[in-house]
């Protein structure tokens, strides 16, 4: 509650929460709410004069792409996408990144040795650009390699922040006072130490989400991610490409959904961090 | 510091035998076959099996593994499955232009951020501060390729929907000649290339320059009279310097990353478009040699921000 009230007082965080939140119920009611259908071509469309993509208007508010097909319905359906990829490559990350950072900061010794090293070579990896070997040889790329790829890359920012974490709550009272009553281990961690790393796990969350969805919007449109006809917003932007100077709006309306989509999440981030840590907020 | 200089330049052995392995196991181990892809649909039995055995695709893991690392150490990495060219070689021959952009690009990075950051830390919480972290952000969250088509929507000469052409004097595509014509082909590709890296930067110098000016030193300095001025730019700056400095080497990563995007948009022909004309034409070896010379560079790149740390920090150079 306390949180709550320290996020609804920064603008930014508000600001955050509003585009996120909004992303959220696009995603999960605009295909029912939005009459046109994403994936339906179109084609009297396409031959009515001027041939091509028609611009936006009063039935197409977005415009129309070169199939005929409605550019909001597909930038409404690729919000399902972009949203589970971000979410789901950020589980898989924080699958692997609370595992091994709690392991680090709890046990300390050469457990943390061995995965402080891990960490650190992660971080001298320019991930990114593996994540490009690897979708160019798997056999098909799809969303699906994507999220796994992404969750496979991500998980060393989160690793590390937990670490920090664990690693100064293990001293605190309460975590003595459990073992002392004989609490084993995995209880210690999981029931007494965990719970008091939600707070920067959150915030790294977050700014994960942002980055796998602005990494997913990258490789599409590099051809190396979702493929046609799914409307992912970084393969809309190709498809756009080629009519970039005759027909703005199959290239500016998807490049605007990822980069207000990715602006929610960080901001979001953002605020989360000077709620939860009040002491970085005037820094 | 010689010593330090060596031995840092020594441990980048196992990162890039790291990342070598890496893509080794990529390629190993997700199905996909490259003699298919050689000889197309329609290659008869005979063929396939002179080029499997040629590629050395017949071998065990272990032989093939031992085998790229062979030819990695020779400087050999691999040919073109489309053209039949060494891949090195294919890959060299884009490196300036490559490197021009990049350089360019960090710089206005690193320009403007750092700029951008003072202004605000000095101006903290008053308008100018808000103005440049919500740009900051803007910077942060745009993808890199949507901004470069955005730049050559606005500077198409054509202009769009019958506006008037204003800013039809910048090209928006292609390297140009050698002199002026190419630095006019330079700017859109450098400044989009540029937004992130700015947005990081000036981020990371503004809070590092807050922490600083709140310690016992600066508020010497203050007492002592000393202009503001001179204050922030001799006295903080230098010390808030540290974490600007790594930001600009972990930036670095996603520089290649977003030139490999800029370069399609702009058909600048450096390494990232070669990359993707290969994905386009499944030409695996290119794209594995692309990736790995460009994780070299950032390797190295994170090597000279760690010397560089020696000359902004004496502190580090005497541990």
């Amino acid at each position: 509650m306390q949180l709550w009230n320290e996020i609804v007082k920064s603008k930014l965080a508000v600001t955050g929460l509003f585009l996120v939140g909004f992303l959220v119920i696009v995603a999960v009611a605009g295909p029912f709410v939005y009459p046109h259908d994403p994936f339906r071509i179109d084609l009297d469309m396409v031959i009515r004069e001027p041939y091509g993509p028609k611009p936006p208007s009063a039935e197409h508010l977005f415009g129309t792409d070169d199939l005929g097909r409605d550019m909001l319905a597909r930038i409404i359906y690729g919000a399902r996408v972009s949203l589970q990829v971000g979410v789901l490559a950020m589980l898989i990350a924080a699958g692997i990144g609370i595992t091994l950072g709690t392991l680090a900061g709890y046990f300390g010794g050469w457990v943390d040795a061995v995965i402080t090293w891990m960490i650190d070579t992660a971080f001298a990896f320019p991930a990114a650009l593996l994540a490009i070997a690897v979708m160019a040889i798997v056999p098909n790329p799809s969303v699906f390699w994507i999220f796994i790829v992404l969750g496979l890359i991500g998980w060393a920012g989160i690793a590390r922040v937990v670490r920090g974490k664990v690693l100064a709550v293990r001293e605190e009272e309460f975590a003595d006072a459990a073992r002392a009553l004989g609490a084993r281990h995995h209880r210690v961690m999981l029931r007494h130490i965990l719970p008091n790393c939600t707070a920067p796990l959150m915030v790294a969350a977050t700014i994960n989400i942002a980055g796998n969805i602005l990494t997913e919007a990258w490789l599409s449109f590099l051809g190396l991610g979702a493929q046609p006809p799914i409307p992912s917003w970084g393969l809309m932007v190709t498809e756009g490409q080629a009519y970039l100077s005759t027909h703005y709006w199959m290239c500016l309306f998807p490049g605007l959904a990822i980069a207000l989509t990715v602006l929610g999440w960080n901001l979001l981030g953002d605020g989360l961090r000077d709620a939860l840590d009040p002491r970085l907020k005037d820094v | 510091m010689i010593t330090y200089l060596i031995r840092r330049l020594l441990s980048v052995i196992p990162t890039v035998f790291g990342v070598a392995t890496i893509i080794f196991f990529i390629l190993f181990l997700i199905p996909g076959d490259p003699v298919r892809v050689i000889l197309g649909q329609h290659g008869d039995p005979d063929t396939r099996m002179r080029i499997t055995r040629e590629l050395g695709l017949d071998q065990p893991a272990h032989i093939q593994y031992t085998m790229f690392l062979k030819r990695l150490v020779t400087g050999d990495l691999g040919t073109s499955y489309r053209s039949n060219e060494k891949v090195l070689h294919i890959l060299l021959d884009r490196f300036p232009a490559t490197l021009l952009l990049a350089v360019t690009a960090m710089g206005l990075s690193i320009l403007f951020g750092m700029t951008a950051g003072i202004l605000a830390a000095v101006r903290q919480n008053k308008f100018t501060d808000v103005l440049v972290m919500i740009l900051s952000l803007i910077g942060i969250s745009t993808p890199v390729f949507w901004l470069g088509l955005i730049l050559i929507l606005v500077f198409a000469s054509r202009g769009f929907d019958g506006l008037p052409v204003v800013f039809g004097f910048l090209p928006v595509s292609g390297y140009g000649e050698p002199g002026w014509d190419r630095i006019r082909h330079l700017i859109l590709p450098a400044v989009s290339l540029s937004a992130i890296g700015m947005g990081y930067i000036a981020r990371m110098t503004r809070s590092s320059i807050l922490e600083v000016i709140r310690q016992d030193y600066i508020r010497t300095a203050a007492a002592k009279g000393l202009k503001r001025r001179v204050i922030i730019l001799k006295h903080a700056l230098r010390n808030a310097l540290i974490p600007v400095v790594t930001v600009i080497g972990m930036n670095f990563a996603a520089l290649l990353g977003g030139a490999v995007a800029t370069e399609t948009v702009f058909a600048w022909p450096g390494i990232g478009k070669v990359i993707v004309d290969s994905i386009r034409q499944l030409d695996a070896p290119v794209v594995e040699g692309g990736v790995m010379l460009m994780a070299l560079a950032f390797v190295l790149v994170n090597v000279m921000v760690d010397v560089l740390y020696m000359f902004i920090d004496p502190r580090i150079r005497l541990n």
